[in-house]
């Protein structure tokens, strides 16, 4: 009687496993495999609103169609609950959610989220779209959207047929920038520590560029020069030339004309400031900012890993790019490392991914060092900082600005209600 | 009745394959539920020179891709940690099958010039000897290591002496299949390098495929083809690319003076006749 009882039991442990696994693949199934992609690491919008969508899994680049509606407002987001949110959403787990990259639509201001859904290899990505105004999330269809793609070429199978690659290889793509006709892809190499520089005509054709390398120099005194890869760029006018700003693997800022970038050429990229060590550059953004007395500059922000972000006038940047010494870049080497470039920092230390909204705002996606969750939210240009992350005296009921402090509070005004504090705006009388 | 009495139902004839199945299955649930575990770390000398700048860490399971760096320390004598010698990258390198994570040494602090490298040094000084600790991580499963691992290595004199073909001895293969191609370096080289960039071509231009192996340090490498090797000439192809752990390559020095590369443009080719006799 007794081994029947036991024989029984196994049979139904090993039932119950096999039925929970087929009810495992059955809810994988789901309306979501439209917006599923093998892979998306990198975002960057293009003409028309295209997204780019740079996956290193498969090593392609995706041009994604979108449609939006315009949004002319400054809305602000204050998602302060945001990786919750996204795994509530897909009814996952937070700790299995990855978000890659953060683009802003130009035209809806809708947040567009490069996410994986899990750590194993082969998990999937998708597109987040969160809207402003709602704080809903949809999530991109790439089926159905005409999308077209191209695979990035592996500089070594361009050079010889027969050069392989091998499974243990790999690059990741590291940016992607639009400008005029081309989309510039920077991209790190697991094996390998060179200059993965790509120039990508769009709509997709069958050209492609590759740069043979890109040498900096690196401090004038002993002219040395170096294989570096590019971590973070942006493209800009710079006194008239447009022109590639690349923040490298070690620190020093770099400006290449890109009419320079084309098939086989060897770039000598100048370099016009170091950012810093023990630093590694994120993002790199530029916008018009309004200065103090009114007047406006353009201003190059680059966002940090482990340091708050630097912030240069382009003005600097196009001073030092055409009256340094020819290609030597750097004349002197500051002990701060910037040269004759004066940079200043913005409290941006906990930003992960940071681009424009719109004139007023960046968007930011932050972690929370309190709680240890994701933030999306909306801040000041200029300002970088959420003024509802810090409890001050401003915050009590009984707070009375004087008359010096008009413009602060004028400011604060202004500040409470975009970060969802209305109500703490404090009345119009002044002591 | 008594022989039924004294062996235990589950030796009966009649449920010991269906016991025996269940145990195994058990078993490897066991085996499922252990922690991933390091391999192996390249170079896998234990004597490392002063301007190392990559290391490649191989585990035995797929790894979560984010937030490892912060995890693998390198630590000198004194037991502390060197606090900025593992650049802490945005994205990691991983290789596709999530095994292999590769770490750069700072470039700031390794190359000559750079404020880092003049306000710091590097971040290995030669006569000491260090360990890099990689404790913490966990698998795509959550999963932690099974044990934190430790490489311990003496730190040498910088390596500023590109690879060169002339110096290398090349074993041609044997046709009787008693021994595959054999290549010596006279110093170590990048694994990864080792199988990226060497190719054998036959005489009508078609690679060769076959199967690499990469002993004594990284000092050799071996070459067994798939089909046996035909009587007539082959070639190696080296792409110059090929690079040391210290980011040197065939054209030259990783930090070197303006001019100085050996050609102008990266990524050429070198090509190496060999002979297979009887």
């Amino acid at each position: 009687m007794k081994k029947f009882h036991w024989s029984l039991v196994a049979i139904a442990v090993l039932a119950v496993a096999i039925f929970s696994s087929f009810t495992l693949l059955e809810s994988t199934n789901n309306s979501l495999e439209n917006a599923e992609l093998s892979g998306a690491t990198v975002l960057a919008f293009g003409p028309d609103h295209v997204l780019f969508v740079g996956d290193s899994k498969s090593g392609q680049i995706h041009a994604i169609p979108t449609k939006a509606e315009e949004l002319k407002d400054p809305v602000p987001y204050n998602l302060t609950d945001f990786d919750r949110m996204l795994a509530k959403e897909l009814d996952m787990d937070t700790r299995d959610l990855i978000i890659n990259d953060l683009k802003i639509h130009p035209l809806s201001q809708e947040a567009y989220l490069a996410i994986k859904k899990g750590h194993a290899p082969d998990a999937p990505s998708m597109i987040a779209v969160v809207n402003p105004m709602s704080g809903d999330i949809r999530f991109l269809d790439v089926k159905e959207s005409g999308a077209t793609s191209i695979s990035v070429k592996n500089p070594a199978s361009a050079e010889l047929k027969f050069w392989r690659d091998i499974p243990a290889s790999s690059l990741t793509i590291t940016d992607i920038d639009y400008y005029d006709g081309n989309i510039y892809v920077a991209g790190l190499s697991n094996s390998e520590f060179a200059s993965t520089l790509r120039k990508i005509a769009y709509p997709f054709s069958e050209k492609q560029e590759a740069v043979q390398s890109i040498e900096i120099y690196h401090a004038v005194h002993t002219q040395m020069e170096t294989r570096a890869p590019i971590r973070t760029m942006a493209i800009a006018e710079v006194a008239g030339t447009p022109t590639l700003i690349a923040s490298y693997t070690c620190t020093p800022l770099v400006t290449i004309p890109l009419s320079d970038i084309a098939e086989g050429k060897d770039v000598k990229g100048k370099t016009i400031a170091e950012l810093g060590y023990g630093n590694t550059p994120i993002d790199m953004i530029t916008y018009m900012s309004q200065e103090m007395d009114g007047s406006f500059d353009q201003k190059l922000l680059v966002t940090n890993k482990h340091r708050s972000g630097s912030l240069i006038s382009m003005a600097a940047v196009a001073k030092a790019m055409t009256e340094g010494e020819g290609m030597e870049g750097m004349t002197v080497t500051a002990p701060t490392g910037t040269a004759d470039l004066e940079i200043t920092s913005s409290p941006t230390s906990s930003v992960l991914h940071i681009d424009n909204q719109n004139q007023m705002m960046v968007i930011t996606l932050k972690r929370n060092l309190e709680t240890g969750g994701l933030e999306l939210v909306s801040e000041l240009k200029g300002v970088f900082l959420r003024l509802s992350e810090f409890i001050s005296e401003y915050d009590f009921p009984t707070y009375r600005y004087d008359e010096k402090q008009a413009f602060t509070k004028q400011f604060h005004d202004m500040i409470k209600p975009m970060e969802g504090y209305p109500e703490l705006v404090s009345e119009k009388e002044e002591k | 009745m008594i022989k039924q009495c004294l062996t235990p139902w589950w030796l009966s004839r009649r449920n010991i394959s269906f016991v025996l199945g269940l145990v195994l299955i058990l078993a490897a649930c066991q085996r499922q539920e252990s922690g991933p575990v390091v391999l192996k770390v390249f170079p896998t000398s234990d004597t490392l020179p002063e301007n190392l700048l990559r290391m490649y860490v191989q585990f035995s399971e797929p790894m979560k891709t984010i937030g490892n760096l912060e995890k693998v320390k390198l630590m000198d004598e004194r037991g502390e940690v060197v606090s900025g010698a593992i650049f802490n990258n945005v994205y990691e390198l991983w290789d596709a099958e999530q095994k292999q994570l590769t770490l750069i040494l700072d470039p700031a602090r390794v190359k000559t010039g750079l404020v880092a490298n003049e306000n710091l040094g590097r971040a290995l000084v030669v006569g000491q000897t260090y360990q890099l600790l990689i404790e913490g991580l966990e698998s795509v499963q959550h999963q932690p290591l099974e044990a934190p691992f430790r490489k311990r290595f003496l730190v040498r004199s910088q390596d500023t002496v590109p690879p060169n073909v002339k110096a290398w001895q090349l074993e041609p293969p044997r046709m009787d299949g008693a021994q595959g191609l054999i290549m010596k370096f006279p110093d170590m080289l990048d694994q990864m390098s080792l199988r990226q960039r060497l190719v054998i071509v036959d005489n009508s231009g078609e690679t060769v495929p076959g199967k690499i192996e990469i002993p004594r340090g990284e000092r050799e490498w071996h070459f067994e083809p798939n089909q046996p090797w035909a009587r007539g000439t082959y070639f190696l192809y080296v792409n110059t690319r090929l690079a040391d752990p210290a980011g040197n390559n065939l054209n030259g020095k990783f930090d070197h003076p303006s001019g100085s590369l050996k050609f102008d443009k990266e990524g050429q080719n070198l090509r190496i006749p060999f002979q297979v006799l009887n």
